[in-house]
């Protein structure tokens, strides 16, 4: 299992996508899939970012396992204040878009685009694990 | 035309339409300065727009949040926002939050 550490700032974003692509990378993950994972590993990110600290600061590790080589295993750490994005009401697909909220579209996303999203809050921290087959 | 490493955006303006095109990745950091650019053209009077997004390689919430905002700030100025020939990645992403339809120009 890889491991970065980084403040929580979307000035890391490249940092942290580049970490979890070079993983990817080294296990053929079809560029398709890595896409779709680069978008979910955003989303948690930089939600971590808007919500965890602020206004102080604090950092976010995050976690690469490839499983059995062909399953990505992504795991985010903050300690932050507890905060469970999986709560956040989905968007609604049926308004028409000039009705559209705008939050909680992150989300949504990433839950889409991996298999599983599981958060918990364990040990003081905010644990969230995402894993896509490919 | 504005450049950032990956990212760079194009606008063109003819028959009352102004066309961007946008290359590379449209995600949280690249976001604000598509963000500003569409904003510019609307608060100059061109409120009917169009989002050239073949060359899109990467797309994520905080761009579709731009795209839904400019939408809005469009229609209530009484113009428009379309998107033609969306990448297949563009495609995708727009799909699972039910907007090809609303938004892709056919």
């Amino acid at each position: 299992m890889k491991k970065l550490v980084v403040e929580a700032s979307a000035d890391n974003l490249d940092d942290v996508l580049d970490f979890v692509n070079e993983e990817l990378e080294r296990h053929n993950c079809p560029s398709n899939l890595q896409n779709q994972i680069n978008v979910a590993v955003e989303e948690i990110f930089v939600n971590i970012v808007n919500y965890a600290y602020k206004p102080a600061g604090g950092s976010v590790a995050v976690f690469v396992y490839i499983y059995a080589g062909e399953e990505a295993v992504i795991r985010f750490e903050d300690t932050g204040r507890p905060y469970n994005p999986l709560e956040h009401p989905p968007p609604d697909l049926g308004k028409p878009l000039m009705e559209r909220e705008i939050g909680g579209l992150g989300i949504f996303l990433a839950r889409q685009l991996m298999e599983t999203v599981v958060y918990k809050y364990t040990d003081d921290k905010n644990v969230l694990v995402m894993t896509k087959k490919f | 035309m504005m450049k950032d490493e990956n990212f760079v955006i194009t606008r063109e303006k003819a028959d009352g339409v102004t066309k961007f095109a946008i290359e590379g990745r449209v995600n949280s950091k690249n976001s604000f300065t598509l963000q500003r650019k569409l904003e510019d053209s609307l608060s100059s009077g061109e409120t009917k727009i169009i989002l050239n997004m073949t060359q899109v390689k990467y797309l994520s919430s905080e761009g579709i949040r731009v795209i839904i905002n400019i939408y809005k700030q469009a229609e209530k100025a009484g113009g428009k926002l379309r998107i033609e020939q969306p990448s297949e990645v563009v495609k995708n992403v727009l799909g699972l939050v039910a907007l090809n339809d609303m938004l892709v120009r056919k």
